[in-house]
């Protein structure tokens, strides 16, 4: 047990939780920025309502990241010490706290290497649902909105690795013909 | 072998034949339950088919309450109420035999009750349930969802006009009962789209992207099965043969994509229930064919298709041998498409949108709400609206 402990918190363990860390924290800027690049990010964005927040975390780490969508269609940083604790993330409660951020959707990796697989281009996050690599909790149809948006968001960034040029795509008709 | 990592779980104990039903008390004592919850619908009750199960608990003494009152389209407020009644008649125990919106149903409040009576409706998502259900006994009357094995429950949002779906390995039952007895008064129609419901979820299971090779045999299998004993099952309700191979082909196709998931066809089918109320099965049917032929055409799953001919038309299948993939892909195209003719002459399915009343309006909204399905997300590429809508074009 010890052992195996030492294996997930060895140094390659660290700098991959550090990366996470730091990509967490960058996200709702990464989000603003690339949204301008991107009309895919953009749309799926605009699917989400005002106010919308999403949580991703990692199991097994003080990995949390909270990003609450604005009015003007941008993502801001939520501190989790703002976020409520009377209602469980994703469960759609309200909160009897009304200064209190609810979160609508949680994203929860199952170990740190799968995020930092994901977030560093390692493995599509297609790929990471294919092998249960994280669980989620709230309402399916912005989760799968949330997914658009990371994909297309990760292959700004990573679509000259392998993960992503391997990926499978639907060839249009006339590209076919 | 397969590189890539994935998960199988199937822990439900499988109670199948002929009489399985009269192992009922047996399988109650070996999970302790003395005082079962019997979940049904109205319908079950009004064809005597719920009697056949009340009357092997009578006889062995049992006592039990029975919810009679699970609608086609099963809400959150049915599941709530549910779990209400169960609490308040003291139960230790579900026994729901029905089709997939009872067992769902069934499902929903038992995972209630075993996160202390919280709301089902906050429990949406995959892999959140953390505590074991209440001991649970699946007795499937239609041979098609295979909710009898599977971590789904799909519960309808009145409000919203939605399918909510909730995954997770708990929501598994316990054990399930397949006795054709039950199956044997279905009338063809049901039996054809049920039955097809069940193809699909094989055929699904093995494109999906959670695909692995233990879920693959179970598809494989299930194809197979469906195949040989579904013409045999309408043409022939009583064929007790037959009814018991598609009661266990429902059940493999069940654990299959409940391993494995779905794709575009439950992802466009869960939103024409949703928004058009078009029965689950019906809609499986009349997509399987075209989301095949959409996919073929844009290149997606070369190859994989016609692995299955074989099982789906040995004939065709050893025909084409050693042709071409692509040809042996076309080939189970064309067989999915002359199953569905068949039924539509033989029995009368309907077999276009058109037919069933919906109008070409709707349409735009029914692909709007497939793209952004939970389905949508285990296809092998992204659902766009535009895919969808050539899909339900195709299909009207």
């Amino acid at each position: 047990m010890d052992e195996a402990v030492s294996i997930h918190r060895g140094a390659a363990w660290r700098i991959q939780a550090l990366y996470v860390r730091v990509l967490l924290r960058l996200l709702p800027l990464l989000i603003n920025v690339f949204k301008c690049a991107s009309p895919k990010v953009r749309a799926e964005i605009d699917y989400l309502k005002p106010g919308y927040t999403f949580q991703l975390s990692v199991q097994g780490a003080d990995l949390v990241g909270i990003c609450r969508r604005t009015d003007a269609g941008s993502f801001k940083r939520v501190p989790p010490s703002r976020v409520a604790r009377d209602v469980e993330p994703g469960s759609g409660q309200p909160s009897s706290n009304p200064q209190a951020a609810t979160v609508d959707y949680v994203i929860d990796f199952r170990s740190v290497p799968f995020a930092f697989q994901c977030f560093s281009g390692g493995k599509t996050l297609k790929a990471a649902l294919a092998e249960r690599a994280f669980s989620t909790r709230g309402p399916n149809d912005t989760g799968v909105a949330l997914t658009y948006m990371f994909t297309a968001l990760l292959k700004m960034f990573f679509g000259w690795r392998k993960a992503y040029r391997a990926e499978p795509k639907a060839r249009r008709r006339a590209e076919a013909a | 072998m397969t590189a890539t990592g994935f998960e199988f779980h199937c822990p439900t104990k499988i109670i199948c034949g002929q009489n399985a039903l009269d192992k009922l008390p047996v399988e109650l004592e070996s999970q302790s339950v003395s005082h079962p919850l019997v979940m049904t619908d109205a319908g079950l009750v009004k064809l005597g088919v719920a009697a056949k199960l009340t009357s092997v608990l009578d006889a062995a003494g049992i006592t039990y309450d029975v919810f009679d009152q699970v609608p086609p389209d099963s809400s959150m407020d049915v599941v709530n109420e549910v779990a209400r009644l169960y609490q308040q008649r003291g139960c230790d125990g579900f026994v729901a035999i029905g089709g997939g919106s009872v067992i769902d149903t069934a499902k929903g409040a038992a995972a209630s009750l075993s996160c202390e009576g919280v709301d089902f409706a906050t429990l949406q998502g995959a892999e959140i349930l953390t505590r074991d259900m209440p001991p649970f006994i699946a007795v499937p009357t239609t041979a098609g969802t295979g909710s009898e094995v599977t971590l789904v429950a799909v519960v309808a949002d009145t409000h919203k006009h939605a399918k909510l779906s909730f995954t997770s390995y708990k929501l598994v039952p316990h054990a399930a009962i397949l006795d054709p007895a039950l199956t044997a008064s279905l009338p063809p129609k049901l039996t054809a789209t049920t039955g097809m419901d069940a193809l699909t979820h094989a055929i699904e299971a093995y494109t999906s992207i959670q695909k692995n090779p233990v879920s693959d045999a179970f598809a494989v299998k299930a194809i197979e099965l469906i195949a040989a004993n579904l013409p045999r099952a309408c043409d022939q309700g009583d064929d007790i043969e037959a009814r018991t191979n598609l009661a266990l082909a429902s059940l493999m196709a069940g654990a299959a994509f409940s391993n494995a998931m779905v794709g575009i066809v439950h992802a466009i089918g869960h939103s024409l229930g949703g928004l058009c109320h078009v029965p689950h099965g019906q809609a499986m049917m009349m997509l399987l064919p075209h989301c095949v032929r959409w996919n073929l055409d844009h290149g997606v799953h070369a190859g994989l298709y016609g692995e299955l001919l074989g099982h789906l038309d040995p004939e065709r299948g050893a025909q084409l041998a050693h042709a071409p993939a692509s040809e042996r892909d076309e080939a189970v195209c064309e067989a999915l498409f002359a199953m569905n003719k068949r039924f539509h002459e033989k029995h009368g399915v309907p077999l276009t949108l058109e037919e069933l009343g919906i109008e070409r309006s709707q349409l735009p909204a029914v692909a709007k709400q497939a793209r952004y399905d939970g389905a949508a997300l285990y296809n092998a590429t992204e659902v766009t609206v535009e895919d969808a809508m050539e899909i339900l074009e195709a299909a009207y």
